[in-house]
């Protein structure tokens, strides 16, 4: 079934929007693939905005049939 | 009785963007009204012994109306006792003055004016961000709590999250050593540890604890400065 997805980032916007994606459309997919690569080697982690058991699991590889990422900033101590 | 604008450098509070933009040549800006009857403002930058212009009551209206007119102008303004005390005389001056301001600085004021106007709409617009980016921030962490969880942020602003190891943590409303460490309801110790742009809604510095918490509690709690 086709679905739209999309991927957040944490910053001062409140969890902006950055991308969206069709789970059916290969080049979209792909945009979301090179996003996701490109957040985690800048030190970001990702988090899963599905809305099963997944949501809130930490993702190390890019799933492209995820509802939703949530990109959060390195944690760091204070 | 002097009736003062504002200072950059004198401790009269008020922001130093827009008395620097009220007069760009200057950086002090101050209204007299006197007993006789005239009326003056006075400009000098600081340090300097300035000048004196006379101006009739109509036209230090003018300036105070153009000052004053603009909400978010008004809304800086408005909270120094400074303002009070110059509408509190201006109420009570005399309307005979001969002078006039002259037309150049008339035009100076005009352009203060103007900047001070886009300044004030600037710190609006940058004010609506901020608090359209909380109000999501908010929706997004509401969405990963648990009934009993959203209820005690509700009422207090913080929450419980219990970790694959079985220890409670409370969340507290913040981002600097908000997170409690619990043993037998009683706090053990703080931990501060939050991401790293810290230009964040607070309440997604919450989310990113919990998530972590969940994800990788012992990767959090090593990331974390202790504080007891």
């Amino acid at each position: 079934m086709t679905a739209q997805a999309e991927f957040r980032v944490m910053d001062r916007s409140g969890d902006g929007l950055k991308l969206t994606w069709n789970t059916d459309n290969e080049r979209e997919v792909e945009a979301a693939r090179t996003t996701f690569n490109d957040y985690r080697s800048r030190g970001y982690d990702l988090f899963s905005l599905g809305e099963g058991d997944e949501r809130g699991e930490r993702m190390t590889e890019f799933e492209p049939d995820v509802e939703g990422i949530l990109a959060v900033p390195r944690m760091r101590g204070g | 009785m002097p009736l003062f604008l504002g200072t950059t450098g004198g401790g009269w509070g008020f922001p130093s963007p827009l008395t620097s933009t009220l007069i760009s040549t200057h950086n002090y800006l101050t209204l007299n009204s006197q007993s006789s009857g005239l009326y003056n403002y006075f400009t000098s930058t600081q340090g300097t012994t300035g000048s004196t212009q006379y101006i009739s009551l109509q036209q230090m209206q003018q300036m105070q109306q153009m000052l004053y007119s603009n909400s978010a102008t008004n809304q800086l303004l408005s909270n120094s006792a400074a303002l009070q005390m110059m509408y509190t005389n201006l109420a009570n001056v005399p309307i005979n003055s001969p002078h006039i301001i002259p037309s150049t600085r008339r035009e100076q004021i005009r352009r203060g004016y103007q900047a001070a106007q886009q300044w004030g709409e600037a710190q609006r617009e940058t004010a609506r961000i901020k608090d359209a980016a909380k109000e999501r921030a908010r929706e997004l962490l509401l969405s990963f709590l648990t009934e009993e969880q959203r209820a005690e942020f509700a009422v207090n602003k913080n929450f419980i999250v219990e970790a694959a190891s079985g220890t409670r943590y409370r969340i507290t409303y913040g981002r600097i050593a908000n997170i409690q460490v619990l043993e037998l309801g009683h706090v053990k110790h703080r931990l501060c540890v939050h991401p790293a742009n810290e230009d964040i809604p607070v309440e997604d510095v919450m989310l990113s604890q919990l998530l972590h918490l969940r994800a990788d509690e012992a990767e959090l709690v090593l990331r974390a400065n202790i504080h007891r």
